[in-house]
């Protein structure tokens, strides 16, 4: 890479400050006329309480209005990414068809090539327009302040790996595809709500909004839909969709509707027959029986098909945020920290696995006890399907949930040995001890073990829980000191 | 009030302008390009390797184009844990293996498309550029062949993807693949070399593609194109692999034997994918004798057993034809006795399943759990001579060249062109005492050896005799001897033994009597000596018979299943099975990123 970097700065009466800055990045990553990416930036900042009207307030100690507005730039591509490629060995686990490309003739091995790449002479640098607004506030003395900021981000030439079809014969294939928009609003109160001599609480409290929005895709595209591979039999069953005009990921299956019951069936001698009007679930009609599950028909063809598949459900949250609280008193210092998000939801896919017996041999969650039988006809649970586990190879909401959580993140106590006790040793010359845990506890309905999952994390694939690591909560003692 | 500009700050981290071109200018070190690759013979084999290797697949030739997709009438899957699979007809268009399967053959159109492409820039001799860009267009149609064959209109793929805003490919209709397939193999017939220039069975060469342009013709004349012109073309093309020099092998099992040996029959095995190992490690992922074949543990080389058959198909052999007890095991393997084989009793057939390729006579060492290096055949001469006559049929009748083709294949699969005779069973001419049974050994008969056979007793006596092996070579009867066993003996077993020098096995008059009757026993001829090699359900699609004869299959299951249970799952693919099943679906993966490409009727 190589890079020029250029900056202007200009206070004007003390209070009207402008900074331009200008940036022309060169990647190696890019070829020909696309090597060179432009990011100028500008910003405006008005120290209002400089002012002469708003200089006699006060109680107003700090009023600035921020604007700000900036390119910057992603080469986030491999290397060689722009050539087309032919190779000896591959190991890439999107295409499995290209390892070992030998072949035997007549019991003697003869080396193969495959190829690797197509590359794309285009590729250029991925671009972000950022708008900013913001406001800070202080009062008494920055005894209380208040800050709020507007944001507006705009990504285009998205540097994408893209799924390509088969019929090509690749896998993936590196493009500068659609645009994305991320706009939204923090803010950020803070205090000190006591200040005595002995004793102080300092707090801040801060909440963000966000929402991302897809605004263009490449080659016609409405929707690019998303596999999570955490089962062979999954990497081909999409649980996302991104479509233009929505959010970057969303959930995307079936609605589900509770099990089949008896009353759906005809019972003849002891073989149930579906009724006429009851939609099958996925597979052929004669094999639905009852307490199997059971999905929503949208389109009403009395079978569950692709096309009866929809969004159900958004991993983002719709504001997420942290409380913080500082307090001292004498020696002692406490810190006291929570955050919390709020809307997101999670696709459990342990209990896919766990909750439903899809899959020959495999033991299930204690939950599952509570699963349909003909002796436990009120349960929702899906029975146990033997031979008939394919209609539960789907997402559906039944195992979408709440990951909304409020977590006590931080709570760290310390005490710092006064001076006179530590001059007699005459050696250490101060001395802090303390306790701290983290993670002590989260309030939270989900049913898995952390909201905060995102299992094989991606831009098109957030919020996913299949076999993730729990988060350990952790207590540490120790001591500062210095000698 | 002025202030001055309160600061200038440039940072500046770059060379000077023309040295920067080149620092931001590396050339990749670990990969070629197609532009600097293809430059000589090496690498033009190379690449052609490359377009071989789709062939050696767990999702081709490896496994799933003789398991999973051939479920048919012949046989049923035998792996009772199933419960949604490509093999079981109730799978969705997002099925791994059918994505594996689609994937996996335009990957290899795509290797064909980039060598077809660039195979005029290598310096190398030009008979041999000829030979290996005959081979590499012969490829790129089979493929297609195998992908039309199954899904209908597929694109059609002649270039190579140069870029990656190629994503959307028209469904093409199948009579256009098929004019393509056909009009690229005939060009490939003229460059590839003659059969007989190799000494292996892996290559392309000119019988192959002769055996492979009559198979395809046949499949254009049947469903759903029918376009019965294309018979003229199947015999002529069948003619020429006759008069190349072919000739069948004159000992069924030896065939297949081979095949785990790595011993190649370039006679009578026109083409086949070869597994095997190299450094201790497994090259191509061949499953065959592993997913199929005789029930076994890794001593004798692991392996699921995994199609099996059902009373009507293993009927339908006659009691003379050595097929029978080949393609179809007759023992199954056990440690608690001598010779490690127990056979069956006359009654169980669902036990019984396919067993053309055994695991026992592969040599290559170590032997893995999950892949095998035992060859697998795409092409037959047996297979030639039955195309041969099923289109003369369909021309002119019953002629003698028809007749001649098949009767040469019904002669060698009841042993007519090998010298002496094999025990077929053995009569219990006298029970005698026994309270644990003997073990039988047979031994003289002139040149002969190999017979074995498993002798029960039930009520204090011998009860029956099942054979394991007939043997082979016999120029008069093998004595049977008794050993070991508990009671007072005094049995006396007679074996009975084959008549091939003297039977005939050829067409009876009544199969030859009409166009319709001969064209059933070819068809029956088929089945017996092509089972399980991947292409009955091929030949019951393009006779139009799939979904009647999956549903007869289903109704024989209800009334043949033993009722000592254990086989209530052999029913499952032939329930399933639908009238959108003529054709598979076309992936999700496919229809998700490829904007003109539309499914199939049914799915």
């Amino acid at each position: 890479m190589a890079a020029f970097i250029s900056r202007a700065n200009y206070k004007l009466l003390d209070r009207y400050i402008f900074t331009a800055t200008f940036r022309a990045d060169g990647s190696s990553r890019f070829i020909g006329g696309n090597k060179w990416g432009y990011f100028p930036s500008a910003g405006f900042a008005w120290q209002i309480n400089n002012e002469p009207f708003a200089k006699d307030i006060k109680y107003l100690s700090n009023a600035k209005l921020r604007l700000s507005w900036g390119k910057t730039g992603n080469n986030g591509v491999p290397n060689f990414g722009v050539y087309p490629s032919i190779s000896y060995v591959s190991n890439d686990p999107t295409n499995p068809f290209n390892s070992n490309p030998g072949y035997m003739f007549g019991n003697v091995y003869s080396k193969g090539v495959v190829y690797t790449g197509l590359g794309n002479p285009n590729l250029k640098w991925e671009t972000t327009d950022s708008y900013n607004v913001g406001l800070d506030l202080g009062f008494f003395k920055e005894r209380l302040t208040l800050g709020l900021d507007l944001y507006n981000k705009e990504t285009y030439d998205l540097l994408l790996n893209a799924v390509m079809p088969p019929v090509s014969g690749y896998s993936r294939a590196i493009k500068n595809i659609g645009s994305t928009q991320n706009n939204g609003m923090e803010i950020t109160l803070g205090g000190t709500p006591i200040q005595t001599r002995d004793f102080s609480w300092n707090a801040s409290f801060n909440i963000a909004f966000n929402r991302n929005k897809i605004l263009g895709l490449s080659e016609n595209q409405l929707m690019i839909a998303t596999a999570q591979n955490w089962g062979e039999d999954w990497k081909n069953i999409p649980g996302y969709v991104a479509k233009i005009g929505s959010p970057i990921a969303q959930f995307y299956g079936l609605i589900y509707d509770g099990v089949y019951g008896y009353d759906d069936f005809i019972k003849v001698g002891n073989t149930y027959t579906l009724k006429e009007n009851v939609s099958a679930h996925g597979g052929a009609r004669g094999n639905v029986q009852p307490g199997d599950i059971k999905y929503r028909d949208l389109d009403g063809d009395l079978q569950i098909t692709e096309n009866d598949k929809t969004v159900i459900g958004s991993p983002y949250a719709k504001h997420t945020g942290g409380f913080n609280n500082n307090f001292s008193y004498k020696g002692f210092d406490l810190n006291v920290f929570f955050q919390w998000s709020y809307g997101n939801d999670i696709i459990n896919a342990n209990r896919i696995m766990f909750e439903s017996s899809y899959k020959y041999g495999y033991n299930q969650f204690a939950t599952y006890a509570d699963r349909w039988t003909p002796e436990n006809t009120t349960s929702n649970i899906p029975g146990v399907a033997a031979g008939r586990g394919g209609s539960l190879k789907a997402y559906s909401t039944r195992t979408i949930e709440d990951g909304s959580f409020l977590r006590l993140k931080t709570v760290a106590l310390g005490y710092k040995l006064p001076t006179e006790l530590l001059k007699r040793t005459k050696v250490i010359k101060s001395a802090r001890v303390y306790v701290s845990a983290q993670n002590l506890y989260t309030w939270t309905n989900y049913s898995g073990y952390d909201p905060e999952v995102s299992v094989r994390n991606s831009a098109l694939t957030p919020g996913f829980d299949y076999s993730a690591y729990p988060r350990a909560r952790t207590i540490t003692f120790g001591i500062n000191s210095t000698f | 009030m002025k202030r001055i500009l309160y600061s200038i700050a440039i940072a500046a981290m770059a060379l000077t302008s023309s040295s920067c071109k080149k620092f931001l200018d590396p050339s990749p070190t670990d990969f070629n390009a197609p532009k600097d690759f293809f430059r000589n013979e090496a690498e033009v084999n190379a690449a052609l390797t490359g377009v071989y290797d789709i062939l050696g697949k767990s999702a081709t030739y490896g496994r799933y184009m003789f398991f999973e997709m051939d479920v048919a009438d012949d046989s049923f899957i035998h792996l009772s844990g199933w419960t949604q699979d490509l093999a079981l007809y109730n799978y969705s268009p997002s099925d791994t293996k059918l994505t594996d399967n689609w994937t996996a053959l335009y990957n290899g159109i795509n290797r064909a498309n980039m060598l077809i492409e660039n195979i005029d820039k290598a310096v190398m001799d030009e008979n041999k550029r000829k030979i290996a860009l005959g081979e590499a267009i012969f490829l790129r149609a089979y493929y297609h062949f195998i992908l039309t064959s199954n899904w209908g209109n597929v694109p059609l793929k002649t270039k190579s993807t140069t870029s990656g805003f190629e994503v959307n490919y028209k469904n093409s209709p199948y009579k256009v693949n098929y004019e393509f397939i056909v009009s690229e193999m005939e060009k490939a017939a003229d460059m590839v070399a003659p059969h007989f220039t190799y000494n292996y069975g892996s290559r392309v060469t000119k019988s192959v593609v002769w055996g492979i342009l009559a198979r395809v013709n046949l499949k254009m004349a049947g469903a759903p194109l029918r376009d019965v012109s294309r018979y003229a073309e199947v015999v002529k093309w069948a003619k020429k692999v006759q008069q190349a020099g072919h000739v069948l092998n004159p000992d069924f099992k030896r065939v297949f034997i081979n095949m785990s040996e790595d011993k190649y029959d370039t006679k009578e095995v026109l083409w086949e994918v070869e597994f095997g190992k190299r450094n201790g490690t497994q090259v191509e992922e061949g499953a065959v004798g592993v997913i199929n074949g005789i029930g076994a543990n890794e001593k004798i080389g692991f392996s699921y057993g995994g199609k099996h058959v059902t009373n009507a198909f293993f009927n339908s052999f006659d009691a003379d034809d050595l097929r029978r007890d080949w393609s179809i095991n007759n023992y199954y393997y056990s440690e608690a006795v001598e010779g490690g084989k127990i056979g069956y009793a006359p009654n169980q057939i669902y036990n019984r399943g396919d067993a053309k390729w055994r695991r026992e006579y592969e040599t290559a060492a170590p032997k893995f759990n999950g892949t095998s290096s035992i060859n697998f055949p795409i092409l037959r001469y047996s297979d030639v001579l039955l195309m041969l006559a099923e289109a003369e049929n369909e021309i002119n009748g019953v002629t003698q060249d028809a007749v001649d083709a098949v009767n040469e294949v019904k002669r060698r699969a009841h042993g007519k062109l090998m010298a002496g005779e094999v025990v077929k069973s053995v009569t219990i001419t006298n029970g005698g005492a026994y309270t644990k049974a003997p073990t039988a050994i047979f031994s003289g008969g002139g040149g002969g050896f190999g017979a074995a056979a498993t002798v029960v007793i039930s009520g204090g006596k011998i009860s029956g005799v099942y054979m394991i092996s007939g043997g082979s070579g016999y120029t008069s009867a093998p004595t049977i001897s008794l050993v070991g066993g508990e009671g007072a003996g005094g049995a006396v077993l007679t074996p009975v033994m084959s008549q091939n020098a003297t039977n005939n096995y050829d067409l009876t008059a009544a199969e030859k009597d009409s166009p319709e009757n001969f064209r059933t026993a070819i068809r029956k001829e088929r089945s017996l000596e092509l089972c399980f090699e991947g292409l009955r359900r091929f030949d019951l699609v393009r006779w139009g018979q799939f979904y009647s004869a999956m549903k007869a299959y289903e109704n024989e299951i209800k009334t043949t299943l033993p009722s000592t249970g254990g086989y209530d799952h052999a029913i499952k693919s032939a329930r399933n099975v639908s009238e959108k099943d003529t054709l598979f679906a076309i992936p999700a993966a496919e229809l998700n990123s490829n904007g003109d490409i539309i499914q199939n009727k049914g799915w």
